[in-house]
């Protein structure tokens, strides 16, 4: 079962990680993109950034102590570099760019002034088995 | 790994076990307050740690449906009127031993730390209702690692109007974030 991320650094190096391996104590300066793997879904986020994250969600009944995982998701903190977000979709797969403007696209986004320092977030909401993006206010 | 949250009943306690019983009560009271301490086992902090109720999820043995129970419980805090309101309801001033301030009435369904479940709040993964450091969380919706002292009351009202005897079962979901 795949389960695992991927950061891609400026200096062309890599680093594979797992739910084992801590998102927040491995690098995360000067990220170029971050994919990640869940199952037969891939996420990608792409763009220069100190400030990626990755986090799931989980929910749990009372009393039980076991609990479901929700969500899996990506973030990027949007930045003032950033001039256009656009995607690349299919069933399984979502990926955003906010690094240059698309050669081909189904659909972009010019990014606003109020989006600045604000995340870009890139989820798989596995209730409904979808993928979806967002903009949040603050990282999830 | 996946992180797992712990419910006791006491500041560190043994996981509770089976389904919380609230006990019985008649119209126009409240049960006794259950108080309900959350932790959990990751290596660092959970985040947009949020409550909300739904209809029960196990097997049923309550008086009639289990839809049928949670609609009845949203209706009750639904309602405004003095004889027909009631639910679940939440104190979330564990850091002032959860004063009487902190309980909903009719008239005010989400007084400062507490918080009437109904149509809007804490019915939904959407309106759940993210616990305040008065909980002891910190920043609100956060609990440390290894942090054992986030706790909070649940009570409920039966209507003064209620007319039907029986048993209702909903679930209480905790959701939370977690960041390896």
């Amino acid at each position: 079962m795949n389960n695992y991320w991927i950061k891609y650094y400026a200096d062309n190096s890599k680093l594979i990680g797992d739910d084992k391996v801590s998102w927040s104590n491995t690098k995360l300066d000067n990220m170029t993109c971050c994919e990640l793997y869940y199952n037969h879904y891939t996420l990608g986020i792409k763009g220069l950034s100190n400030d990626y994250w990755q986090s799931d969600t989980y929910e749990t009944v009372y009393p039980y102590n076991k609990s479901k995982l929700t969500a899996k998701r990506i973030e990027k903190k949007i930045t003032d570099r950033n001039r256009y977000i656009w995607f690349q979709t299919t069933i399984n797969k979502l990926y955003l760019f906010t690094d240059r403007y698309p050669e081909q696209f189904d659909e972009v986004y010019i990014v606003q002034p109020e989006w600045i320092n604000k995340y870009l977030i890139c989820e798989i909401d596995l209730n409904s088995k979808r993928l979806k993006w967002h903009i949040s206010e603050n990282k999830i | 790994m996946a992180v797992n949250i712990t419910f006791s009943s006491t500041n560190n306690g043994s996981a509770i076990a089976g389904t919380l019983d609230h006990g019985n009560s008649s119209n126009g009271s409240s049960t006794t307050a259950e108080e309900i301490f959350i932790r959990h086992n990751g290596e660092s902090s959970i985040t947009g740690v949020a409550l909300y109720i739904r209809e029960f999820s196990g097997t049923y043995s309550g008086s009639a449906t289990a839809s049928g129970d949670f609609a009845e419980i949203l209706g009750w805090g639904d309602t405004s009127t003095v004889t027909g309101f009631g639910g679940v309801q939440l104190n979330l001033l564990s850091t002032t031993s959860y004063p009487v301030s902190g309980w909903p009435v009719n008239t005010d369904k989400d007084p400062t730390g507490g918080k009437t479940c109904r149509t809007g709040f804490g019915v939904s993964d959407a309106t759940a209702i993210t616990l305040p450091t008065t909980t002891n969380a910190s920043p609100a919706g956060v609990i440390a690692k290894s942090q054992t002292n986030v706790a909070l009351q649940t009570r409920i009202q039966v209507p003064t109007n209620e007319d039907t005897v029986g048993i209702r079962q909903f679930d209480l979901v905790a959701k939370y974030t977690y960041t390896t």
